[in-house]
Parts: C-alpha cells; sequence; structure tokens
C-alpha cells in the first residue's frame, strides 16, 4: 500500500455528469439539479441536499462497488384533490427527475452512514473510519 | 381578470431604501407556483430548511408580503466547507391580492420545505351567472 498525498479538494468529487453520461452511456439531462451543502467535521462529513416538495420514497440514496454515492429521484406535482382547478398562472417551481453522484473518501465508513428527510433537506452523515483518524507520533531521540 | 400580481416598490424608494439600508442585502427569492381554483388562490413557495417560525406571512392594504431568514447552523472553527449551493439569509417577496381574494380569512401550512399558502375567494364577489332575458 502507498501513501498518497491527502487533498481535501479531492475527497468528496463529483463526478461529472459529462464523465457519467458517457462511461454509462445514458445521454440524457435531468430535470432538476438539487443544491448541495458538503461540510467536513473532524470526525465525519455532512452532506445536505435540498429537495423542497417531494416525497421521502422519491428519493433513493445508493452507493456502488466504486465507493460512488448518488441520491436520485423524482419530483412530483402536487394536485389539489376535490377541487377544480382553473389553473396556473405563474410556475416558478421545477418538477421532474433528478440524479447527482459524489465520489466518497477512502475515509467514510460506509457501513455507518446514515440519512435523514426533514423540512424538504436531506442530510447525510458519512462518519470517519476510527482507524484513520490523525495520530500523532512522537519521536524517540537516542 | 382578478389575479395575484408581484408586488414591487417603485423605483425611487426602493433606491432610497437602498441607500439607507445598512446592510446592503438583496434578499433571496425563493420560487413560487401559483394556481387558482373554483374557490381559492393557492400560493407554494419553496423555503426548505427552515424553521417555522423565522417565516413571517403580513397583510396590508391588499399586499401579501411573505419574508424571513433561512439561518445557518453554526459551524465550528475546524469546519471544512467542501461543497456550498445552499443559499441562506433574509428572503423576500410580496404580491398584490385582487379585490376579490379575503385577505381576513388567509391560512397557511410549511410542510416538507414548502410553505402553502390559501387565500380564499370573498363569498359575495364570486362571479354570478345572469341570464338574459329576451322579449
Amino acid at each position: 500500500m502507498n501513501i498518497l498525498e491527502y487533498n481535501p479538494i479531492n475527497v468528496l468529487n463529483e463526478v461529472d455528469k459529462l464523465f457519467s453520461s458517457m462511461f454509462n452511456l445514458e445521454n440524457r439531462r435531468y430535470d432538476l439539479i438539487p443544491a448541495v451543502e458538503i461540510i467536513e467535521k473532524k470526525d465525519k462529513y455532512i452532506l445536505k441536499a435540498e429537495l423542497p416538495g417531494i416525497d421521502k420514497n422519491d428519493i433513493s440514496i445508493e452507493i456502488d462497488e466504486n465507493n460512488v454515492l448518488t441520491i436520485s429521484g423524482v419530483k412530483k406535482e402536487e394536485i389539489e384533490e376535490n377541487k377544480k382547478e382553473e389553473g396556473y398562472y405563474y410556475s416558478e417551481r421545477v418538477y421532474g427527475e433528478f440524479k447527482r453522484s459524489f465520489q466518497l473518501a477512502d475515509d467514510i465508513n460506509i457501513e455507518k452512514i446514515e440519512a435523514e428527510f426533514k423540512d424538504g433537506v436531506l442530510t447525510i452523515i458519512l462518519p470517519k473510519k476510527e482507524e484513520k483518524k490523525s495520530k500523532k507520533i512522537t519521536l524517540k531521540t537516542k | 381578470m382578478a389575479n395575484i400580481k408581484e408586488y414591487k416598490r417603485d423605483f425611487l424608494n426602493s433606491i432610497l431604501d437602498r441607500f439607507f439600508d445598512e446592510v446592503n442585502e438583496i434578499p433571496i427569492k425563493f420560487p413560487i407556483d401559483l394556481k387558482e381554483t373554483e374557490d381559492s388562490f393557492i400560493l407554494q413557495m419553496e423555503v426548505p430548511g427552515i424553521n417555522k417560525e423565522d417565516i413571517i406571512i403580513e397583510t396590508q392594504n391588499n399586499i401579501l408580503k411573505i419574508y424571513g431568514e433561512k439561518k445557518e447552523e453554526k459551524r465550528e472553527e475546524e469546519d471544512n466547507v467542501i461543497y456550498s449551493e445552499i443559499k441562506y439569509g433574509k428572503f423576500e417577496r410580496q404580491f398584490r391580492l385582487p379585490d376579490i381574494a379575503d385577505a381576513d380569512k388567509i391560512d397557511a401550512i410549511y410542510q416538507n420545505g414548502i410553505l402553502k399558502i390559501v387565500i380564499p375567494k370573498k363569498e359575495e364577489k364570486k362571479p354570478k351567472k345572469i341570464s338574459i332575458k329576451v322579449k
């Protein structure tokens, strides 16, 4: 095993949509791109994605064999039941499918990933592996 | 047609406001959908990740004002921000209500990151059908 330079900027590198479409041979654009925030803390990473008005059951989170985390799903339009609609006259919200992928760092403990969905925000907690926490090495002088 | 229109203050006032505003901060405009049904107008605004208490809805002179602040979680010094696409700060939008809207009976709920405001139409102002008699 090699010792590689640790570069935090590349730690959670988003897989470019263009490249993923090339490799997966899936050539489609998604309707919406949810806003994402990733904060690295001492013992974990916290990933937040804004998914307002989306049903919990319409969100899927997957981690593949290459440690790529994918959040995908569909945002459906709410239909007023029991009411005769006279239609929209103003619409700025975007509906449809979404998908975003992130390359996870090696120091993440995949077994212990947790996710929560509250007030339209998906929060994924990615704990760091215990053994990879930085250790202080004391130098012995002879 | 009686519609809800976005309300903008006149140019001069907004310049003056900005001039005297200590914090020269332009509020966030969250996206909305506006629908009309038989008996009401329905306004839905995407306001994800906010405390219900931080949203204020006011009506005055037929202007519906929705404003508040989306607060960021406290960060520690050692935190390292890798991605930050989420917007935080003050937000505000104003709408001019039509006469037919009943401003006293406005109802609002916050669920799943969506603020839903139901503005009922006044009973007496519902369009009436008038039959024309032919002589």
